[in-house]
């Protein structure tokens, strides 16, 4: 199989990892948290869209634009329960230890995880988009409908939150929280407010990809452990607080990851990806394209 | 957005980070279940005293009802809590019959309830591994319910060695368990690196037969020995050569560039030594992929109603193994025969029982026969009436060998449009004819 296939593949799958990143690197830029239950949300935008599907069609399968319609409902729905959850829990650590925090998400993650068991079972359940023909060959590489319309649906949401950050009133506020939580403050923001938004939309776009994922490839009560690790390399690939850097952090992973599955195995891909993560944590601490920090080489 | 920092401080937040999100993760298991501290859930059937310490060679629970008390742990959540439900359920309808029916008649003339004490270890070897010696030394059980999965499997084992109890399992099937010079240790499944032979053997019967095969195999211990079993099986067969071989860890959820050098290679068989999930994954993939081969199995969680509900009919002509049939009737001295028990699990947990159930049904029925056979209770005794056990139930005839291993060898089943899940392999107990070759995805 020629190098390219395996890019291809990677920078498919790359920007569902991107679009569930971006959403990690915002509360670690605004809120200044590692939200450690952040995979949680992949996965219960996934249960979302499949309940969806399931609720009204009564099998796991569906047309294209009833698979697509689920993904707003993802995103609505998981919203709610980012919002939720800062209002509620992580805001009363918000200002705490770093560790306090890690452990408090630690924890919602374990409660998610099993609570979604009790509720769905453990079993990994999918929902299956109808196509004629399920793939396309261009230039002799196949490309699966499904990933490419998830790829383009990433890359959506991606873009919708940067310009959501760039051009509201509500992401300049966002980026205002970032920068100075007092200076805010002082001018009118309600800081819990605009933190608790940053909470629900960063979880609505990984509900929004969790919703993506479920389409191309399954989901399951205890998935989230590993999106959560990868968007931590990720955000570190494009620089903490970096939308665009955590967008191209999750293709250049995707990208890495697959071409060396494909050259080498699938086992060295952790090792690969691990590795660059600490040879960048030397030599380039702020990662790829975030702002400079003092000594950066 | 990032606040201000220095290189030092950057380098200091994001290193405790990471060191932080690398622990949490790994108190989490890499098998992906919970983590945490606490002990899990307990699941106790029936009540009564618990036996006094280790040490003891009576297990009698004082001078009420006299209790046997079976101890284990179970992937209750985590990343096989799918399958661990089915071992829990059939233990505890398994204790509950047999407790209903008057309890055990022991060898000592005595007749006992049976008591379980099953606890969560969240698909986590080394919470496993504490609950198994929390159990002997707290709770004086001297008889261990195995767990599920090799992976758990080989080092609970060892706590049974290290503490003489005997510990028959149901859900642990890599060769490693038994090479350990183990004496305690019985398992009813048979080993992994069985599990594929019989659907080389079947694609080797079929005319033309298959020249390259490919070999996908997650990096867990149970897969790995199903893959080396491969792995020799088509060393061994003339005319087979082995066109893929690649490992892949548990985490990994996308078999694209894997089954891509399937496709390159022409591979004619695609052997998949993972679980469901995978299974899951690798019946889309293949027609999104463009897979075109003549046979495609996977080692476990493919025959599962469930792999079938989610695949639909990307999981037509999939082939899975199986140490059970549910239409063999064997008779059961709990239950009746096959079909009894069958039908109980169904009215009781809604679900038709596959052969984790059966295994689980018959864990517990070791025991009872080995109970039955010694003249005092006592671990060591009890272990050797076990090795000489010789009993039909649900799942089959018991008989251990030497290394403690069920003797038996695994049917292929394949899923077949028309009439369904069918026993395809060996010839003198199939079902149907494999469909072989599958059919191409463009004449689908």
């Amino acid at each position: 199989m020629a190098i390219e296939q395996y890019v291809v593949n990677g920078l498919l799958v790359g920007a569902l990892f991107a679009a569930v990143a971006v959403g990690f690197a915002l509360i670690w830029g605004v809120v200044d948290i590692i939200n450690l239950a952040h995979g949680e949300m992949v996965m219960l935008g996934g249960f979302v869209s499949y309940w969806s599907v399931d609720l009204l069609t009564g099998t796991n399968s569906a047309s294209l634009l009833l698979a697509l319609a689920t993904v707003p409902i993802a995103v609505a729905v998981i919203y709610v329960v980012g919002y939720a959850m800062q209002r509620t829990l992580v805001s009363r650590v918000t200002d705490e230890d770093m560790f306090l925090t890690l452990l408090v998400t630690f924890g919602l993650s374990i409660m998610l995880q099993q609570l979604a068991i009790r509720a769905w079972s453990a079993d990994p359940r999918t929902v299956n988009v109808m196509f004629e023909t399920t793939s396309l060959n261009v230039a002799g590489l196949v490309i699966p409908k499904m990933k490419l319309i998830a790829f383009v649906g990433a890359i959506v949401l991606t873009a919708a939150l940067w310009a959501f950050l760039k051009l509201t009133r509500r992401g300049r506020a966002i980026r205002a929280v970032a920068q100075n939580p007092e200076a805010a403050q002082l001018v009118g923001i309600d800081v819990e407010h605009t933190r608790a938004t940053t909470f629900g939309l960063s979880a609505a776009i990984a509900g929004g990809a969790g919703a993506f994922i479920t389409m191309i490839l399954n989901v399951q009560a205890q998935m989230g452990l590993i999106y959560t690790l990868k968007s931590f390399v990720i955000v570190v690939f494009g620089g903490i607080g970096s939308v665009p850097g955590a967008l191209i952090g999750g293709l250049l992973l995707g990208a890495i990851e697959e071409t060396t599955a494909g050259v080498w195995s699938s086992k060295w891909t952790l090792a690969v990806s691990f590795t660059i993560l600490i040879l960048l944590l030397v030599v380039k601490p702020s990662g790829l394209f975030g702002p400079a920090v003092e000594g950066d080489e | 957005m990032a606040p201000d920092s220095n290189r030092r401080q950057f380098l200091k937040w994001t290193g405790a980070s990471t060191i932080g999100i690398t622990g949490l993760a790994g108190c989490a298991g890499n098998d992906g279940g919970g983590g945490g501290g606490g002990g899990g859930s307990d699941t106790t059937t029936t009540s009564s005293d618990t036996g006094d310490d280790s040490d003891s060679d009576s297990d009698s629970g004082g001078s009420g009802t006299q209790t046997i008390t079976l101890g284990g742990s179970m992937s209750l959540s985590g990343e096989n809590a799918d399958l661990g439900k089915l071992y829990k359920d059939a233990y505890e309808l398994t204790i509950q019959k047999i407790n209903d029916a008057g309890g055990v008649e022991a060898g000592d003339g005595n007749t006992y309830e049976l008591e379980m004490i099953l606890r969560d270890d969240e698909t986590d070897a080394s919470k496993s591994k504490g609950i198994y010696q929390e159990l002997i030394d707290r709770e004086g059980v001297d008889y261990l319910l195995g767990p599920y999965s090799s992976t758990v499997t080989l080092p609970a084992s060892a706590v049974a060695a290290q503490n003489k109890k005997p510990m028959v399992e149901g859900g642990g099937a890599s060769p490693e368990i038994f090479a350990q010079g183990n004496e305690w240790i019985f398992g009813l499944l048979p080993t992994a690196n069985k599990y594929a032979l019989s659907a080389v053997d079947m694609a080797m019967a079929q005319d033309p037969a298959p020249k390259k095969a490919a070999l996908l195999a997650e990096d867990d211990t149970f897969s790995q020995s199903t893959a080396n079993g491969v792995r020799s099986k088509i060393e061994s067969t003339s005319g087979l050569s082995l066109a893929v071989d690649e490992t892949f860890p548990t985490s990994t959820s996308d078999l694209s560039t894997n089954l891509g050098k399937v496709r390159d290679n022409d591979a004619d068989i695609l052997i998949l030594a993972a679980h469901q999930k995978h299974a899951i994954i690798m019946a889309k993939q293949l027609e999104s992929q463009q897979v075109n081969v003549d046979m495609a199995m996977a080692t476990v969680g493919s025959l599962n109603d469930s792999f079938k509900d989610e695949a639909g009919a990307n999981g037509d002509y999939v082939y899975g193994p199986s140490s059970w049939a549910i239409n063999a009737d064997f008779e059961d001295a709990v239950f009746g025969s096959t079909s009894k028990f069958a039908e109980e699990m169904q009215a009781k947990y809604d679900y038709q029982p596959d052969y984790h159930s059966a295994a689980g049904a018959t864990v517990i029925q070791t025991f009872v026969n080995a109970f039955e056979q010694v003249d005092e209770l006592t671990p060591t005794k009890v272990r050797d009436a076990i090795r000489d056990i010789q009993f039909n139930s649900a799942y089959g005839e018991i008989q251990f060998d030497s290394k403690g291993i069920i003797n038996k060898n695994m049917l292929l089943y394949q899923w077949q449009p028309e009439p369904g899940k069918q026993i395809v392999w060996p010839e003198n107990v199939q079902q149907s004819a494999p469909i072989y070759p599958m059919p191409a995805w463009s004449e689908r």
